[in-house]
């Protein structure tokens, strides 16, 4: 299993590689990764290991239903400064759940649904429903930081599309407030299987 | 002329005649149905138009359906005894004096001594409410939205289809059925309550039909009457009715989660205290509510977000940082009790169990019942909780698990899917009278069973072994790429077909299941719980 897990994370590694290269098209196949990969997997692309790419490079999730979602910009964000985290840490999480009545078992560790489950439309494309995420997430978002900054626990349940267009705002976000101060940080948390807990990943801010 | 030629037009044309008569009777039931819903709620009721909210084809008949409207104690005897009469009909007792039921309600009220529901206060709130208040449905889709926002709308369901049959006001007023013991056991239950909403949802997890509360679960007869009395399973379809507004691609059920109804306090009140209507007047009286959150609701409008931060701050248990003032004054039953910073759902509900479910079974002081044909300990029973380790004795070995018995009497099974290390033969490390201790996973309340599950041992047994190792082990299974050999009780492995020397077919014929081998660990994966072997006599 953990041999199988790997694979399927470092194909999707290869793919994102291969259209950094630009010799892939712009595709990564998404349908047969995990959630969790997909967002691991992001955010190490979406970040910039050394300076700014020479042009913009884009790449487009492509689902089980043959569909494809928008351009996801790769490479596009800076590791904020340190001497920024002081002033995020402060800040009392709030702990959100990817999607509402799916995983009973997050009733109790969070404090908000960031999508509720009767609003998902049905029997749309995967490619719809990424952008519906992607749109919600765009809104709540700004009506959150008109407000005050804000820090969330995103615990991240095991439906791609709504996954991908929630990274793909939050990168547009951030992109969005690269010259400011920050004021949002996203802290992913994944459900672990073997462990049976919900660790966390790399924070996005 | 005219008139023949009009006969025979007539007659000659008798179908399309009939059809334009069908349709013209169509669309006159129609419009009749478009002027009813139309109509205000009141005058539906006046007229016995049913509500609409949610359309389901499986709704019953009006007849045998619990009331949609809210019975408020109404300020005048009269409306309060008709409206008793009426809610004692549809309880299916009839015969009821509808003053009885009236004083005995009251008389239950103030004996049960609901904050939100004493004589004052309903006095109080009856003077500005009107007397028949119905929940609308917009206000009912309003409350579940938000609180699936905020991630309790199953403790929101159930508490609304509750109070749409009546809530405890409705439970209380049986008071004539009951007999004594049963009585203080419902009022005791009342009184460990903070409020309706905690009372109703304990009474739905007791009463209710689900599996999934099934260890809390009385007798058949004090369900049946626990179902007569509090329609819970009209409750159960009413609430799943509600539950289905919020969920399109619902997987699974779960039970209610006593530490989200104070989540619920919070929407109700963040929702309703903006309007003041009369409806969230009454819903806002079932739940009793913290001063500082009465503030914050005052500063409205508040975003989403901000709520979040709100609930989030006034209900998180898990940290142990902000809880010391929520949960203490939670439970006002065992005084002498150092207030507790952490409750998980099930110490709650054991709490509830040792104080009440004793004594709502009927048994009273004894504490010996006969329960399928055997004396069993119901206190000692109901002082044990999921989660609790036990010393329990071996008293039988099957195939598929261990029996056992506790030293209260009370019996229960380890499968063997629950024995830890998943020995292939449960008699080669259990026998009769042996004393082990046991984790508690689940309780049937309703046969006085206990579902149990063995502890790892504090040291694992993988550890003592290393590559290179020489152990004795007994062959479990053949397979077609090798053979499986436990060396003890959570320490198996695979002797792999690459490490024989001859074929497995052969090795078939060498040996049988269960013999005894001496193997060589080749490596040992932690992580997998499993070990390389190979046959040390081939090498």
């Amino acid at each position: 299993m953990y041999m199988q897990d790997n694979i399927d994370r470092n194909t999707l590694v290869e793919q994102f590689e291969r259209v950094l290269r630009g010799n892939h098209g712009d595709n990564v196949d998404v349908s047969k990764s995990k959630s969790s990969d997909i967002s691991k997997t992001l955010r190490r692309f979406v970040y910039r290991e050394s300076g700014p790419l020479p042009y913009p490079v884009y790449a487009r999730a492509r689902y089980n239903d043959g569909s494809r979602g928008k351009p996801f910009q790769l490479r596009s964000l800076q590791p904020r400064n340190k001497d920024y985290e002081p002033l995020l840490r402060t800040l009392l999480p709030v702990r959100v759940a990817m999607i509402s009545m799916r995983h009973y078992e997050l009733d109790t560790l969070v404090d908000y649904a960031w999508i509720l489950n009767k609003d998902i439309p049905p029997h749309r494309s995967l490619a719809y429903v990424e952008e519906f995420s992607y749109e919600r997430t765009r809104q709540q978002l700004r009506e959150a930081l008109d407000q005050a900054p804000l820090k969330l626990h995103f615990y991240q349940t095991g439906y791609q599309p709504v996954a991908v267009g929630f990274y793909r705002a939050l990168t547009d976000e951030l992109l969005a407030r690269v010259l400011q101060k920050p004021v949002l940080e996203v802290v992913p948390y994944y459900y672990s299987f073997l462990m049976n807990y919900y660790p966390h990943g790399q924070p996005w801010n | 002329m005219f008139y023949l030629q009009l006969k025979w037009f007539l007659e000659k044309n008798l179908t399309f005649w009939a059809i334009l008569f069908l349709a013209a009777w169509l669309v006159w039931k129609l419009l009749q149905r478009e002027r009813r819903h139309s109509m205000p709620p009141d005058t539906r009721e006046r007229e016995n138009i049913p509500a609409s909210f949610p359309s389901d084809p499986e709704q019953p008949t009006p007849q045998s359906m619990p009331p949609v409207v809210l019975v408020m104690p109404a300020p005048s005897p009269e409306v309060v005894a008709r409206e008793s009469e009426q809610a004692a009909v549809e309880a299916g007792m009839p015969e009821l004096s509808a003053r009885v039921v009236v004083r005995e309600a009251e008389q239950a009220l103030v004996e049960a001594g609901i904050p939100a529901l004493s004589a004052e206060v309903v006095a109080r709130e009856s003077e500005r409410a009107a007397v028949e208040i119905v929940i609308p449905d917009d206000l009912l889709i309003q409350l579940l939205e938000l609180s699936d926002r905020f991630v309790c709308a199953i403790e929101m369901a159930t508490f609304l289809a509750m109070m749409r049959i009546g809530g405890a006001q409705l439970f209380l007023s049986f008071k004539h059925e009951l007999d004594a013991g049963m009585l203080d056991s419902l009022q005791k239950l009342a009184q460990t309550c903070r409020d309706e909403l905690e009372f109703v949802s304990l009474l739905y997890a007791l009463g209710s039909p689900s599996e999934k509360h099934a260890h809390l679960q009385a007798p058949a007869w004090a369900t049946s009457f626990l179902a007569c009395c509090l329609q819970v399973y009209n409750v159960e379809h009413e609430r799943e009715r509600l539950l289905a507004v919020v969920t399109k691609n619902k997987r699974e059920q779960r039970m209610l989660d006593f530490n989200l109804l104070d989540r619920v306090r919070i929407v109700l009140l963040s929702h309703l205290s903006a309007e003041n209507g009369t409806d969230e007047a009454a819903l806002l009286a079932a739940v009793s509510v913290k001063p500082e959150w009465q503030q914050w609701s005052q500063q409205t409008p508040h975003t989403p977000i901000e709520l979040a931060k709100i609930i989030s701050l006034h209900t998180r248990t898990r940290t142990g940082s902000l809880v010391e003032n929520i949960m203490s004054w939670h439970f006002p039953m065992e005084p002498d009790q150092p207030p507790a910073t952490n409750y998980s759902w099930m110490e709650t509900m054991s709490r509830y169990q040792k104080a009440v479910v004793p004594e709502l079974l009927g048994y009273g002081g004894s504490e010996q019942a006969r329960i399928d044909g055997r004396e069993v300990d119901v206190k000692a029973l109901a002082l044990l909780h999921a989660g609790d380790l036990i010393t329990v004795e071996v008293t039988g070995v099957q195939e598929y698990g261990v029996f056992v018995k506790a030293e209260s009497g009370i019996e229960g099974l380890i499968r063997k899917s629950k024995i830890w290390g998943s020995p292939e033969n449960v008699s080669d490390y259990f026998n009769k009278g042996d004393i082990i201790t046991a984790s508690i996973l689940d309780i049937d309340m309703r046969r006085s069973r206990l579902e149990l599950s063995t502890q790892p041992p504090a040291y694992d047994p993988l550890l003592k072994y290393s590559p290179g190792d020489t152990p004795m082990g007994k062959i479990t299974r053949f397979l077609y790429y090798g053979m499986i050999v436990e060396i003890e009780l959570g320490v198996k492995g695979l002797i792999h077909n690459n490490d024989m020397r001859q074929p497995i077919s052969k090795m078939q014929d060498r040996y049988r299941v269960g013999s005894e081998i001496e193997v060589l660990v080749i490596s040992v994966e932690m992580e997998k719980r499993h070990l390389s072997l190979a046959d040390a006599d081939q090498l």
